[in-house]
């Protein structure tokens, strides 16, 4: 098991090469450079992309870069003076972070209970309310439910301040409107999985040797239609945690999908970078461990 | 490349390895479960950090504000988009200042003289004025700040404003350290020297490229000198947190020279999503707020909001810009053809509800005409326009050419650019194509020269208030951003003549000069005049924008 983990966090190292060699072309071969100013005059221009290196060509801006990485160092921002790329990182990861695993917590919370709540009742009045439920909540986008909690709740209400971080009150909204979705993506795959199970033998066996239905369903049915929803799961945590732009703009959260795009607005190029390398490194790792908890769960698959 | 394609389609699997694992059927699956619900349920435990501010308790009287974007430096020497200004422009106070008429006057400098030649320009400071740390702020402190600038390593975008003084290029270039135009004749005298006359260098010194900023704080803390704790300022406010991604805060400056400021504070917000914003105002989080152009027309009907509605004209224009270098523009017929048949105001009301000023000249009228611009450009006429179509050489708009009209892909740009061309065609019956385009490619249609332009939007905006920074780079033959490929030697003949004069009415006079050969050769049509329309609670008083584009925040006073 250990030696299967091993090989797939070596793996990393080619992967985020690549990665870095995608997004270092991706972004050079956007037209402009970071110093594009209505009235910035060309020799100014020049002057800056020679101090930053960015006038050099682009293998060896590449190599450098790879050298100061391999140090440890991300470089520094080019439009936030003197705001090093690591620490940008480190201050925004933690917000989307905390919000993301919030947001989780809810997919979770609400997603498996209406699945497995539907599945039991298949077609009765129940499951038709959670399906219902579910639609609404995944095809509602994000803009219009965050506008709707906003509108309810701040301007109506005066429950919850507009947007903004710092305070519990300010999660509420931004991690509702954050993981309404994926949970109603969640309740469908449980629903839809748990009819699978529900049908199968050992299940009936479990039934036919008089085993209280509660506890064939806890026991037994729950825990394996769970499985392949573990694996959205594991996948939806890592998207959550890096932050949705759409999100921490429209409630003013300083999170990093909010530098996501800004960096790439501003093509500051050590950022741009910087940000990816990170974004690949935390979805990489999500996937191990979802692959890890799989493979410890799940006896057959630790041979070969 | 294959290879890239390769690296590119592993990293892509790498992203779906989660999907593709296989998903077995059966087993102790309970246990991964719940370990995958673990952390979330840790979440509610992991405190969010302590709020960073509950706007002003108590008495404070702290004046809450937004801007769409963060501050990304407040080191003056860097600064260049507008979310760094307004904090600078808050700490720092530069050599001159702006009243509320756009009239210059004594800030740090509390007297100035030029030679006779207009070559030298000579400040006296004031020996009261201290930085944040209690240094005296001394002549040698504004040289030090205005050689830094210049200096290559600190990548300074506007640095190209500096050229006008002597010896600029010199250090810009490296080789030397010191400007030789900048000197301090003692600890309160400031003398420059200029490469030629330039009136409009008085406008500059208002500017936070003329603000002094202490060697001592920038030697010893490097690139994190503008930093909370670090940063030594002069102005009417004093830094007292930022937080990068969501609000900088400040003190009043009880030592400020200029008189403590009658507010307790300033709370700057970065709010990006303006609807977010207005809710913010509407519930009581925010005292100012720009107005989305969504929310005009509610807003304007509304009882209560409609009072607390403002407007500041705003020094930046918009206008159809021909290459009158190149057919079928060089045709002054024609170009006045297109002047007869666009309503400016029905522009204005129709493809931004109200949000612009209609523009009657070219030039923006509060720049020297105090908002009364001395003439106007023609009102529409159809019966005018088909006759100048005519006389043309385009009878009943036979023979007319296919052109296109090159806009910045901004809609509402765009949406103008359709109203008017919609106009020229219900006027004269011609259809222009409308060619929305990225910035960039609109930078290099739009360069001085380029055969390929036929009809743009111009744009410019001023970063302060002087005539020559308008007419000069505009108009003057040659000039990079002479987007209407205009040489006109009276043009050029004026523009030498009001750089080297003295007297403000005299310039203005010949600016006005200008602008009316504009007209009369048909140069250009005007189209508007941007605006900023902002709400702002009643308590709030003196809150203005200064006529560049930013409001001045030392004279703001709070009921």
């Amino acid at each position: 098991v250990v030696q299967r983990i091993a090989r797939r966090v070596l793996l990393l190292v080619p992967v985020l090469l690549g990665a870095s060699v995608c997004t270092f072309l991706l972004m050079h071969a956007a037209p402009g450079t970071p110093f594009d100013g209505d009235k910035i005059t060309p020799e100014v221009r020049a002057n800056l992309l020679r101090q930053y290196g960015f006038d050099r060509p682009y293998p060896e801006q590449y190599v450098r870069y790879l050298g100061s990485l391999l140090r440890g160092d991300l470089g520094m921002s080019v439009k936030m003076t003197g705001e090093p790329v690591a620490r940008i990182i480190g201050q925004r990861f933690p917000v989307s972070l905390q919000l993301g695993l919030v947001a989780a917590l809810i997919m979770v919370a609400v997603g498996i209970p209406l699945g497995v709540l539907g599945a039991l009742r298949q077609n009765s009045w129940v499951d038709h309310a959670a399906l219902s439920l579910a639609l609404l909540g995944y095809s509602l986008p994000i803009f219009v439910l965050g506008l709707l909690l906003l509108l309810w709740l701040s301007s109506g209400l005066h429950l919850l301040p507009v947007g903004g971080w710092g305070q519990p009150s300010q999660f509420i909204m931004p991690a509702f409107a954050l993981g309404i979705g994926p949970a109603s993506m969640i309740a469908r795959l449980t629903r839809a999985s748990m009819l699978e199970v529900i049908h199968q033998d050992f299940v009936r066996t479990a039934h036919a040797k008089g085993l209280p239905g509660h506890l064939v369903v806890t026991r037994h049915a729950v825990r394996n239609a769970l499985i392949p929803v573990v694996t959205v799961i594991g996948a939806q945590v890592g998207w959550l945690v890096t932050g949705s732009f759409i999100v921490e703009y429209m409630f003013s959260i300083p999170g990093l999908g909010q530098m996501f795009v800004l960096s790439a607005e501003n093509l500051d190029y050590p950022l741009i970078m910087g940000l990816a390398l990170f974004y690949v490194t935390i979805v990489a790792i999500t996937n191990i461990a979802v692959d890890a908890a799989y493979v410890l769960a799940n006896p057959r698959l630790r041979v070969g | 490349m294959r290879q890239i394609a390769r690296l590119c389609g592993l990293l892509l699997a790498a992203g779906l390895v989660g999907c593709t694992a296989p998903a077995p059927s059966a087993g102790q699956t309970g246990a991964s479960a719940s370990g995958a619900a673990t952390p979330a349920a840790a979440a509610p435990t992991t405190n969010p950090k302590p709020a960073a501010a509950a706007a002003g308790g108590g008495q404070r009287k702290v004046l809450r504000v937004m801007q769409p974007s963060q501050t990304d430096t407040l080191d003056p020497a860097v600064v260049i988009n507008p979310w760094s200004i307004q904090p600078v422009e808050d700490l720092f106070e530069p050599l001159t200042t702006l009243d509320a008429n756009n009239i210059i006057q004594p800030s740090v400098a509390k007297s100035w003289a030029v030679s006779q030649d207009g070559l030298t320009w000579t400040f006296n400071l004031r020996s009261d004025v201290k930085f944040s740390n209690g240094d005296p702020v001394t002549a040698r402190d504004f040289v030090y700040e205005l050689n830094r600038q210049a200096w290559p390593e600190t990548k300074s975008s506007y640095v190209f404003e500096l050229e006008v003084i002597q010896g600029t290029k010199e250090v810009e270039s490296g080789a030397t350290r010191e400007i030789s135009g900048v000197k301090a004749l003692d600890d309160y005298t400031l003398q420059f020297t200029l490469t030629e006359p330039a009136a409009y260098f008085l406008a500059m010194t208002a500017t936070f490229t003329f603000a002094p900023v202490s060697q001592k704080a920038v030697e010893q803390f490097g690139d994190q000198w503008a930093t909370p704790g670090n940063i030594v300022t002069n102005g009417a406010f004093l830094l007292k947190s930022w937080d990068r991604g969501t609000q900088i805060q400040m003190d009043a400056n009880p030592n400020f020279f200029g008189g403590k400021p009658q507010i307790d504070g300033i709370e700057i917000n970065f709010v990006p999503d303006p609807q977010t914003a207005l809710l913010k105002y509407e519930n009581g989080e925010l005292d100012v707020v720009d107005i989305p152009d969504a929310d005009f027309q509610r807003i304007s009907q509304d009882a209560t909001l409609s009072k607390q509605m403002h407007r500041s004209p705003l020094l930046q224009a918009r206008w159809i810009a021909f290459n009158v270098s190149k057919p079928p523009f060089d045709n002054q017929a024609l170009r006045e053809a297109i002047a007869y048949s666009v309503d400016r105001q029905k522009l204005s009301d129709l493809a931004f509800s109200g949000t612009v000023e209609a523009a009657c000249t070219e030039a923006p009228p509060n720049m020297i005409w105090g908002g009364k611009p001395p003439f106007c450009w023609p009102a529409p006429d159809a019966a005018r326009a088909k006759q100048k179509l005519a006389e043309a050489g385009y009878p009943n708009g036979q023979g007319l050419p296919s052109v296109q009209f090159g806009v910045r892909n901004i809609p509402s740009n765009v949406r103008a650019v359709e109203n008017v061309t919609s106009q020229i065609k219900a006027a004269l019956g011609w259809e222009i194509a409308v060619n929305p385009m990225t910035p960039q490619a609109m930078n290099a249609l739009r360069k001085n020269g380029n055969p390929d332009k036929q009809i743009i939007v111009g744009t410019w905006g001023l970063d302060y208030n002087d005539p020559q920074e308008w007419f000069g780079p505009l108009y003057g033959s040659k000039q990079a951003f002479n987007y209407s490929d205009i040489s006109d030697p009276d043009i050029d003949g004026l523009l030498k003549k009001a750089q080297g004069l003295n007297d403000q009415q005299q310039r203005y006079q010949i600016y006005t000069d200008i602008e009316q050969i504009m007209l009369n050769k048909m140069y250009v049509v005007p189209l508007w005049q941007e605006a900023a329309n902002y709400l702002v609670k009643p308590n709030v008083h003196n809150f203005a924008y200064s006529v560049a584009y930013l409001p001045s925040l030392k004279n703001v006073a709070m009921d």
